[in-house]
């Protein structure tokens, strides 16, 4: 089984396009990438590719499959450029979806399931576009009935279980795109399948579309309840989604004006991941008494109290632990550290978004999606059965074998511990430093991941934000805040092991901490010990240092750990930093 | 300034033919030129090599002589396991393959691609960058050529090849790698097309 990169195709999609839409067409609607499993869509300007195409044992066949797929969305803009003549490029400044557009001045009337009509709209505009196609070019004829077809028979899914609508709907797709029916159509809907496709058949040109999908809506509505929501159905394998109106963005959920189908809440498209990111997994049955809503915020409050002391206790054992203070920062808000919060969010406005949008991608290409992970258990008939057909079809199996899907477990829990000690109020060191944390928090904070944020001097440790806490305002204002109440001295040793005791109990996996510091200790060879004991409880230290002069003390305190656990940042450019925590992350295999 | 002026300098021009392979998009055909004062016309071919719907037969492609139109040799498109081949006589004169090889009348000849990014490196081809240079062949002493500097500027491809020999043949030879990677950019629009 191979599966191609679509990346590696682009000059040669991009000729594609200029091929179907028109000369230098390529150059105004643009090939964008989508994940590994994301269907071929477009928004009438821009075309969304999935990221790789692997339904195919063979690579050719995968290549021709994304190249159709490709002319498929090239000749859906073409048609979109016909129907808006002139205004198309008035559309497209005002970054318009054209797909959109076309269906708010079409189907405005079809109130009852304006989503209904989408998907009609769908199958009439692909079976004009693929008939055509294939008229035209005898090699994607032969590539549709040699490999498409039978593939795109073989992944429709059966009828049996689905409402009389969604049935109906599946077989017309069937019957409209495929051309036959995989299973018998039930006697009451046989005339009906027959006219609504000699129906589909009429439509010769976008300009009749509006007709013809009338025609099938009224004829839907008068036989069936179309006020059903109505549901996801497969995609067609290489004409894209079907299983809603095409809004020209991969899977955007449902339509504003339709209700999502039964047993889920409007606001809720999905299933929640993750309980709050306090790093358990999401429990099907668990949100269940959500329904309800009124216990539920009565027990967030238990739970808050409940944590809270757990929390204290949890400090105590720590203060006797590692001979330490701990001091929570109370926030403050007060004009003049809003004002300075603002300074702080304008002067590193570029460097916090770049961030966010890296974590935000990062976190959803590795820790959301459902994986089957080895040594699961195999499900030996699933999988024979799998290879057994693949091998006589030729058209790969979803890949699926394992008993369980679970959901990707890695997620990094990350603690940031800022040192406050007098030598670095010199230079303006700890304004950089507060800096530093501040960029860093916000990075992070975009994630659901946990995230500590400390600062230390004189054995006192300062919890700006502790593990269980979600990142917010409060947390960014005690940034602000921080300030050392002690004599000062810098000892990191105790420090770094009560966070790292913290850090300790969290369930997430890797852990980290980056210490951003001057790198003067008064107790070197304790801090080094420190990082040791840390690092040989699999947590990284990552010591990042502000001040080319203070490297030394750098590369003393991590020799025993390794040289690459450190890294330094001139004064006057720590808005490096969050470009650095990135580079550690993908250093530690955290993010690739 | 023309390229052809520019590298003047990298003292090849006085040794070697130059020849210039050039589409024109408008008149859709391909002129192979015979650079010199004048220049001529070597021979002719009927197509840009830009597919569009309504191509007649896409797989072979006459090369004439500009003013009596006979054929001299013709150019197979993605047959038999080549990108492009040029053939005269029924006898394979170059022939670049879906491996991205290079055959001389049937022989492998090694042969270096080079990127834009990685001639521009390089001060004496800098200023070919604003002739629209794509890429390079640089062929070994087996060959009949020598460089082939590959350009494109809007829709139209041009090549110069730097021959050993005056010889037409040289040009035909180079023919298939100045148009290698416009076809090879088409690929699956000649598997689309294909009956």
């Amino acid at each position: 089984m191979s599966s191609i990169n679509t990346s590696r195709l682009s000059e040669k999609l991009e000729r594609i396009i200029d091929f179907r839409v028109g000369e230098r067409a390529s150059k105004r609607c643009p090939i964008i990438l989508q994940g590994d499993a994301s269907c071929p869509a477009t928004d009438g300007t821009q075309i969304f590719l999935p990221r790789r195409e692997g339904h195919f044992v063979s690579e050719r066949d995968n290549e021709i499959s994304i190249a159709d797929s490709t002319a498929h969305e090239g000749d859906h803009i073409r048609e979109y450029e016909t129907y808006f003549g002139a205004e198309v490029e008035v559309l497209r400044e005002q970054k318009a979806n054209l797909s959109r557009e076309f269906h708010q001045r079409n189907y405005a009337e079809l109130k009852e399931n304006p989503a209904l009509a989408g998907w009609i709209d769908n199958i009439v505009k692909d079976r004009r576009i693929d008939d055509q196609r294939r008229e035209q070019l005898p090699g994607v004829r032969r590539h549709y009935e040699e490999v498409l077809a039978p593939a795109a028979e073989y992944l429709r899914p059966s009828v049996k279980g689905m409402s009389e609508l969604d049935s109906f709907r599946e077989q017309y797709l069937q019957k409209s795109l495929i051309g036959r029916v995989v299973e018998p159509v039930p006697e009451k809907h046989a005339t009906l399948l027959e006219e609504v496709v000699s129906i589909t058949l009429t439509a010769d040109s976008i300009t009749r579309d509006k007709e013809v999908v009338s025609r099938i809506y009224q004829l839907l509505k008068e036989n069936f309840d179309i006020h059903q929501p109505i549901s996801r159905l497969p995609p067609m394998l290489g004409t894209g989604d079907h299983s809603q109106p095409s809004s020209g963005q991969p899977q955007q959920g449902y339509g504003k004006e339709v209700k999502p189908r039964e047993g889920r809440e409007g606001k809720e498209k999905k299933p929640k991941k993750l309980d709050e990111g306090k790093g358990k997994l999401y429990k099907p049955n668990k949100n269940k008494e959500d329904a309800s809503g009124n216990n539920k915020r009565d027990k967030d409050d238990e739970n808050i109290g409940r944590n809270e002391k757990d929390r204290a206790s949890i400090y105590q054992q720590a203060e006797k632990d590692y001979g330490i203070r701990i001091h929570v920062v109370e926030p403050q808000f007060t004009s003049e550290m809003a004002q300075r919060e603002e300074s702080f969010r304008d002067r590193y406005a570029g460097e916090i978004e770049s961030m966010k949008r890296i974590f935000r991608q990062l976190q959803l290409k590795h820790y959301g999606e459902k994986r089957d992970f080895q040594g699961q258990e195999l499900s030996y008939e699933d999988y024979m059965q799998s290879e057994l057909e693949s091998r006589v079809t030729g058209i790969k199996g979803t890949g699926r074998y394992f008993k369980r899907d679970t959901q990707n477990e890695q997620r990094p829990a990350w603690a940031v511990l800022a040192d406050i000690t007098p030598s670095t109020e010199q230079y303006k060191i700890l304004e950089q430093i507060r800096a530093g944390l501040f960029i860093n928090a916000e990075a992070l904070g975009v994630t659901d991941w946990p995230m500590g944020l400390f600062g230390f001097s004189n054995n006192v440790l300062y919890v700006i934000n502790d593990f269980p806490d979600r990142y917010s305002p409060t947390s960014s204002n005690k940034i602000m805040t921080l300030k050392r109440e002690d004599s000062g001295g810098t000892y990191l040793g105790s420090p770094l092991r009560t966070v790292g005791s913290l850090l300790k109990r969290q369930t997430e996996h890797p852990k980290g901490i980056t210490i951003i510091t001057d790198g003067e200790d008064q107790n070197l060879d304790d801090a080094k010990a420190a990082m040791r004991e840390v690092y040989d409880q699999k947590m990284y230290p990552f010591l990042v240092v502000i001040g080319r002069k203070f490297e030394k003390y750098a590369r003393s305190l991590t020799e025993d750990i390794g040289s690459d656990h450190y890294t330094v940042i001139d004064r006057d450019k720590v808005y490096e930093l969050p470009n650095e925590m990135f580079r550690l992350f993908k250093t530690f295999g955290i993010a690739r | 300034m023309r390229c052809l002026d520019y590298l003047k300098h990298l003292g090849l021009r006085d040794k070697m033919a130059q020849y210039l392979v050039r589409t024109n998009k408008n008149e859709k055909k391909t002129y192979i030129l015979r650079v010199g004062t004048p220049a001529e016309i070597a021979g002719v071919i009927y197509s840009d090599f830009n597919l569009n719907l309504g191509n007649r037969d896409i797989s072979t492609e006459d090369i004439v002589n500009f003013l009596s139109n006979k054929s001299i040799a013709r150019v197979e498109l993605n047959q038999h396991g080549n990108v492009v081949a040029v053939k005269s006589k029924r006898k394979d004169l170059s022939a670049y393959t879906q491996n991205g090889e290079y055959k001389e009348e049937g022989i492998i000849i090694p042969h270096r691609k080079i990127a834009k990014n990685v001639l521009l490196s390089r001060p004496e081809y800098k200023a070919l960058e604003e002739m629209g240079l794509t890429h390079a062949y640089f062929l070994g002493d087996r060959s009949s050529l020598s460089q082939v500097f590959c350009f494109e500027k809007d829709a139209d491809i041009s090549g110069v090849i730097y021959a050993r020999e005056l010889d037409d043949l040289s040009a035909l030879k180079g023919l298939a790698l100045v148009i290698a990677q416009r076809i090879e950019e088409q690929d699956f629009i000649f598997e689309f097309m294909r009956k």
